[in-house]
């Protein structure tokens, strides 16, 4: 053999390597075993380390030599330095000056990558961050131009959820194994999302509630849309053997339970909205405007939520046959009619608050009291008491 | 190792110290926080190549399994309880997984060519040990690896530290950055070995054109 055939065995060799792939569902089963097994490990805290030497682990003695050694560890300075800037970056938050770096690193690390459902996870770690910047930020709501930054931050987080969405669709092309655990790692995200975003809608501004809960409802469709992914991925037997059939159906369960609660929550809110507008109603300048307010958009939510309510029996109708595809049409169906809903008293709301109302002399009201009770809407007052009625009837 | 294969010679510097940073940061991560999410990614970055490296170097599919998450389960108790930095993530997972088909070997018994040949050329199933959709780059493939027991063969003739440096550079595909990592020399040291190594494989090849010479290694 010459040395040319032996360097030409050598490329084929190398080209063919190329051919060598694990098998995906092997793939996957390892990494979440190696991730259950570190669990136990990771409760052995290590000695703590300095971050300098964590991250310039390089052999100083060969740079200390001559000029080019002094341009090499200037770069090296340079490179160190971005990686600490990172690392400060990580804790950055919206409006911050470090916020930048966190978010081109962010595009940096979603650029590095080529796999679409690696991709997908990234984004959705990336989606979660927002959220937690977003709650970080609810609690510190008096700081001057934080209300903006939220704003800003719950946009940029409907539209990276939506990205999400939309990425799920393009893993469809992928491996039925790849696809089945992304969507499965949106969906959970997507519904812790949703919860997080409630908790933060309690504490935020009624100005930003709309926008907090256009997120979240973003965020239930996503999840929606990812347990739809895991739907359809059931006809491979792998995928099968990684998402199983009553996982999805655990996940639905979860999903029903979800927007029931919403439902809950919004007739509540309608019940409030409608003592409100009666309220508003006593006061003699504003009693025509704030009547025919209440009567055109107090019957457009309660309508709303009679739909959902009646959606959601369906869907767990549809569940019990099984027919998990519709279910999930169904619980869409059920949370856009809650929302819009919600919309519709938040606008009640803003426009009941912005109508003046004089301060009302004690006899003045009381006097108007009575009338005003008897004179309250008709479909604010039957839409709360029967609305009032069913959790009960769950 | 893409540095060497790539045209656009900036653009893959800046990719390639964009990935170096990453595996850093990713390091950073998993020693002083312990972060399983890092841990996971990179898992994902390598899962392949590590296969890959330890695939043709061992008898089974199934072995080459066992070693490559065996490769990552040390790296992360590396990682955490060594105080040892890791300087280069790719040659580091590359080292472990090394050592761990060289630990396989020991245990077995036996030596690396034979074992290629009895996979080559015994009875087990291809497709058991590949996951090549296209027939006729299989078939390809496992001449591949009858050659490699060749080449092997071949270059076991060699010094020590020839044969690690030819294998790893020539058979795995590393960079010399990687190498030396991998075998703790300094880069332009391994590139010497490796052309020394090359000349002394010459003369092995030619020596056995013509048996009646004594090679000079």
């Amino acid at each position: 053999m010459k040395l040319h055939d032996f360097e030409q065995k050598i490329q084929m060799l190398r080209e063919l390597r190329h051919a060598v792939r694990p098998n995906n569902a092997w793939v996957a089963k390892t990494r979440a075993s190696l991730l259950r097994s570190l669990e136990q490990d990771v409760a052995i805290k290590p000695q703590p380390r300095p971050v300098v030497r964590e991250l310039f682990s390089v052999r100083w003695a060969v740079f200390v030599r001559g000029p080019i050694a002094a341009v090499l560890a200037g770069l090296a300075v340079v490179l160190g330095s971005s990686v600490l800037s990172v690392s400060a970056a990580e804790r950055a938050m919206p409006g911050d000056l470090l916020y930048t770096i966190k978010i081109a690193t962010e595009q940096t690390r979603l650029a590095l990558t080529s796999d679409k459902s690696d991709k997908l996870k990234l984004k959705t770690e990336f989606v979660g961050r927002r959220v937690e910047e977003i709650k970080k930020l609810a609690t510190m709501n008096t700081t001057p131009g934080t209300q903006e930054r939220i704003k800003e931050t719950t946009e940029t987080l409907k539209r990276d959820l939506d990205t999400v969405k939309n990425q799920l669709a393009d893993v469809k092309t992928e491996q039925p194994v790849d696809q089945a655990l992304s969507a499965q790692l949106v969906d959970q995200k997507g519904t812790e999302i949703a919860a997080s975003l409630k908790e933060v809608k309690d504490v935020v501004s009624s100005d930003l509630k709309p926008q907090v809960a256009e997120a979240e409802a973003a965020a239930v469709n996503t999840a929606m849309k990812a347990v739809q992914v895991m739907i359809e991925t059931q006809s491979d037997p792998e995928a099968k053997k990684v998402v199983s059939p009553a996982d999805i159906a655990q996940s639905i369960n979860q999903k029903v339970e979800g927007v029931e609660a919403h439902l809950t929550d919004a007739t509540a809110q309608l019940a409030q909205t409608g003592a409100a507008t009666s309220s508003a109603a006593r006061a003699p300048s504003a009693t025509a405007s704030t009547d025919s307010l209440s009567l055109s958009a107090t019957s457009t939510p309660s309508a709303a939520l009679l739909d959902a309510k009646t959606t959601i029996a369906e869907a767990k109708q549809l569940l019990v046959e099984n027919k998990l595809q519709e279910v999930t049409d169904k619980i869409t169906e059920a949370n856009h009619a809650v929302v819009t809903a919600e919309k519709s008293m938040d606008a009640i709301a803003a426009a009941s608050s912005s109508v003046a109302v004089p301060p009302v002399p004690a006899e003045a009201a009381s006097s108007t009291h009575a009338t005003s009770t008897a004179s309250q809407t008709p479909a604010a007052s039957a839409s709360s008491t029967t609305l009032e009625k069913e959790p009960d009837k769950k | 190792m893409l540095i060497f294969h790539c045209d656009f010679g900036h653009l893959c510097y800046a990719i390639f110290t964009l990935s170096y940073l990453l595996d850093k940061y990713l390091v950073f991560r998993i020693r002083v926080k312990g972060d399983q999410n890092a841990f996971a990614q990179v898992y994902d970055r390598y899962v392949t190549s590590i296969y890959r490296f330890v695939f043709l170097k061992l008898p089974s599919k199934e072995a080459a399994e066992d070693v490559t998450a065996e490769t990552f389960l040390r790296s992360w108790q590396a990682m955490r309880r060594e105080d040892r930095p890791v300087a280069n993530l790719r040659a580091f997972l590359y080292k472990i997984a090394r050592n761990l088909v060289a630990d396989t070997y020991r245990r077995e018994g036996i030596r690396k060519t034979e074992s290629l040949d009895a996979v080559t050329f015994g009875g087990e199933s291809a497709s058991s040990s590949l996951d090549v959709s296209d027939g006729h780059r299989h078939e390809r493939l496992m001449e591949a690896r009858a050659d490699l027991s060749i080449l092997l063969e071949k270059i076991s003739h060699l010094k020590d530290d020839y044969q690690d440096v030819l294998t790893l550079r020539l058979v795995d595909g590393l960079s010399f950055r990687d190498v030396a990592s991998i075998l703790e020399k300094r880069e332009g040291h391994v590139r010497v070995i490796y052309h020394r190594a090359l000349k002394a494989l010459q003369n092995v090849l030619d020596q056995e054109r013509s048996p009646n010479e004594t090679p000079r290694l």
